[in-house]
């Protein structure tokens, strides 16, 4: 690689699909600069030496913006991470049956997770 | 081009792949990115916990983490989180054409953010948790 040469990625997408998902990748990827930041600043940084306990979780979440935050983050990590597996598994993977076979799999285990997150979320609001 | 002599040369024939920037920053990105998947999971999983037990056990278990062999892992996560993030803001910003012929001076810049943030990160920890 010499200094100074252009190296431009260019991205050819087979179908409007595989566009779809990259541009979502980078629109989750934005996203979870935002919430994940807030996340672990608020939860780790602000005071280290906090424990984590059951009460203060119910109570942080009767917030609105908690509310929010947390399902954002269950939903772009588990859309970014899985689609991230999936591109990672389509680059040793080439037969087309072979892929979306992962695919399936990848966005039922998306679905299911996400339904579950969003389960045990709604209990720790209502209950704690 | 890297030469062809040298300990670069050498361990590119040897491992069979480039050791350029380029290829490293993508290898550490995936590494990475994957690594989280796995934290994601078993994040998920833990908080789940509060789903079965109402009781202590729940704030049993975050005192588990709470002890240094758990910080350890956290620090790890936060440095693969803070590579990640760097580096795929990096890759974003060349995508929209931003730095397209500074993307390996980019990439050490993203490094030594990302160290900066984790050295930090460690001195915060280990105060607040008595290690110094
Ligand atoms: C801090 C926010 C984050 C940013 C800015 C970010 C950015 C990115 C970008 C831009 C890509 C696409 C790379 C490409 O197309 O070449 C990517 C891939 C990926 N990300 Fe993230 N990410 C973030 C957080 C996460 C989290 C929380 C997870 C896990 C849940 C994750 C898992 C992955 C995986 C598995 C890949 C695929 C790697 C590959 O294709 O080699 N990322 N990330």
């Amino acid at each position: 690689m010499g200094g100074g040469e252009l190296q431009q990625t260019v991205h050819i997408h087979a179908s409007k699909r595989s566009f779809w998902l990259w541009f979502l990748q980078r629109v989750s990827s934005v996203g979870l600069i935002v919430v994940l930041l807030f996340h672990m600043i608020v939860l780790h940084y602000v005071d280290p030496s906090a424990e984590i306990t059951l009460a203060d979780t119910h109570v942080r979440l009767q917030s609105f913006l908690f509310i929010i935050v947390d399902s954002l983050l269950l939903g772009f990590g588990l859309f970014h991470g899985l689609n991230g597996v999936r591109n990672v598994a389509y680059d040793y993977f080439p037969k087309p049956g072979t892929r979306k076979a992962i695919s399936s799999i990848l966005l039922i285990v998306g679905v299911v997770v996400f339904v579950w997150g969003a389960f045990v979320l709604v209990n720790l609001v209502l209950a704690g | 081009m890297a030469g062809h002599s040298g300990l670069g040369y050498y361990l590119r024939r040897v491992l069979r792949v480039s050791l350029e920037t380029g290829t490293m920053a993508h290898l550490l990105h995936r590494v990475t990115g994957l690594l989280i998947v796995v934290y994601l999971f078993l994040h998920i999983g833990a908080m789940s916990y509060t789903y079965f037990d109402a009781g202590s056990g729940f704030d049993d278990l975050m005192a588990t983490f709470a002890s240094t062999p758990f910080l350890i892992v956290d620090l790890v996560l936060f440095a693969g989180v803070m590579i990640h993030g760097l580096n795929g803001l990096r890759i974003m910003l060349f995508d929209m054409g931003y730095f397209s012929r500074r993307q390996k001076e980019l990439f050490w810049v993203m490094m030594a953010i990302a160290a900066t943030s984790v050295l930090i990160a460690t001195w915060l920890v280990g105060a607040a948790h008595g290690w110094w």
